[in-house]
């Protein structure tokens, strides 16, 4: 139950941070930090698939309702929630997956490791549909990578301060 | 059933999840403009490639019936040529009626399907014959001009022999004047035939129009028949003979009309009885 109230508080807390705040980095048209990802990066072990990609909807479709973004951060948030158990699966190792959710406390760098893979795959789909053009992949990469290190910064930042 | 349901309960996630992502697809496209102009160009281009290949497979599939409609257009559209040649043919040979004179006469069109007139024994065929109530000595005519007199007749076919050919004669008059003659062709150019039997004093002017005159049980009296070419007439004892340009040019005639006088009979058995009483009263 605690775990269900201290999600909602970071739902509403990441939602309100990533529209005051992130959403108005835009540093040389390149760097866009989309630190929301963390809710997703951290959903607990043993919460159902089902509700990982409803709250994954849920997260993408306030970000985008308050940034006039429909639909970008939905589709790339909604994949984020489907491959997330997947993916903790396949990074973490067998004496992590019991823990209530994947943290940096536990799981040291396999954590880093899993988070820089979230990221970048979140940030990657994210800017190729904001982009829905081939040729501009190169840009697309570049954008990820720059803006992914600010996002995992304040990713790493956020565990520090939660442990 | 059971299995079906299962399978659903065990992919709820994996259903919702593309459930989700076509709602959110479905908003990009809906609310974003930009993205919306992209996505649509994008599938345009799929769509029609798509599109293209495939009508481009199907037709392969469609060869056969393709074929068979063509074919069938092509037959039935030959048909219809051939028909409006016909009304074609006949819509020509109309013209060459309507530009004659009123008489008591009435035209059959016909085509000229062969000519020799290289010779002095010249001759054409016509596409029209006994059946279509063709009979020797009937007048031809083209382009409202006198051509030629209908020679030997087969059921579908005539010889017509023009004035250009030697054995034809043909009464005729000079308009100015109203002189009789007769008009013969001696050999020689095929624009030319010869106005004989004239009086020694009518000197007639050059171009006048020499027409049928109305002592002809051939031709309807005041068809043209040409216009005179010099009057410089010369003598053959009390006859002069003079030469006149015909109307008709033989080489760029295709259609003619064939003239059938309906008081052809009645004036013939008329001068038959005639002659028999002449030679009657001779006898004695």
């Amino acid at each position: 139950m605690r775990n269900i109230w201290e999600q909602i508080l970071w739902f509403i807390w990441l939602v309100f941070l990533q529209i005051i705040l992130f959403n108005h980095i835009n540093l040389a048209y390149v760097v866009n930090p989309f630190v929301y990802i963390y809710l997703v990066i951290v959903f607990p072990t043993r919460q159902s698939h089902l509700a990982s990609v409803v709250i994954a909807f849920l997260l993408g479709l306030f970000v985008d309702a308050f940034s006039n973004t429909w639909g970008i951060h939905t589709i790339a948030t909604t994949f984020m929630g489907y491959i997330q158990p997947l993916l903790f699966r396949l990074m973490a190792k067998p004496e992590q997956l019991d823990k209530s959710r994947p943290s940096l406390a536990f799981m040291h760098e396999d954590f880093i490791k899993y988070a820089v893979v979230m990221v970048l795959f979140h940030h990657f789909l994210l800017f190729s549909i904001e982009a829905l053009d081939f040729s501009l992949t190169l840009w697309v990469i570049a954008k990820t990578i720059v803006s992914s290190i600010l996002t995992f910064l304040f990713v790493y930042v956020f565990e520090k301060i939660r442990k | 059933m059971k299995l079906l349901f299962d399978f659903l309960i065990k992919h709820v996630a994996t259903i919702l999840f593309i459930i989700l992502e076509m709602v959110a697809v479905a908003l990009l496209y809906n609310r974003n403009d930009f993205s919306r102009t992209v996505i649509a160009r994008n599938t345009l281009t799929v769509q029609s490639h798509l599109a293209s290949v495939g009508s481009g497979i199907a037709e392969y599939f469609y060869l056969k019936e393709t074929n068979r409609q063509l074919s069938e257009d092509n037959a039935r559209l030959n048909e219809k040529l051939a028909m409006l040649n016909a009304v074609f043919d006949s819509l020509r040979c109309d013209s060459v009626v309507n530009s004659l004179p009123p008489a008591n006469v009435d035209y059959t069109p016909a085509r000229i399907i062969f000519q020799s007139i290289n010779g002095n024994n010249n001759y054409v065929i016509i596409n029209k014959g006994s059946d279509d109530g063709i009979s020797e000595d009937m007048g031809v005519v083209a382009n409202g001009c006198a051509y030629g007199v209908v020679g030997n007749v087969a059921r579908h076919y005539a010889v017509v022999l023009p004035l250009i050919n030697t054995s034809v004669k043909v009464s005729a008059k000079i308009e100015s004047n109203a002189q009789l003659g007769l008009v013969v062709w001696e050999g020689g150019r095929k624009d030319r035939i010869t106005l004989n039997e004239l009086p020694t004093h009518v000197h007639p002017q050059a171009g006048d129009s020499i027409f049928t005159s109305s002592f002809s049980s051939i031709f309807p009296e005041n068809v043209l028949i040409g216009s005179v070419s010099n009057a410089k007439s010369n003598h053959v004892e009390e006859f002069s003979h003079i030469i006149v340009n015909l109307a008709v040019d033989y080489a760029t005639i295709h259609y003619v009309a064939v003239i059938r006088n309906g008081n052809k009979e009645e004036y013939n058995a008329l001068v038959e009885d005639m002659e028999s009483q002449i030679s009657n009263t001779v006898k004695p």
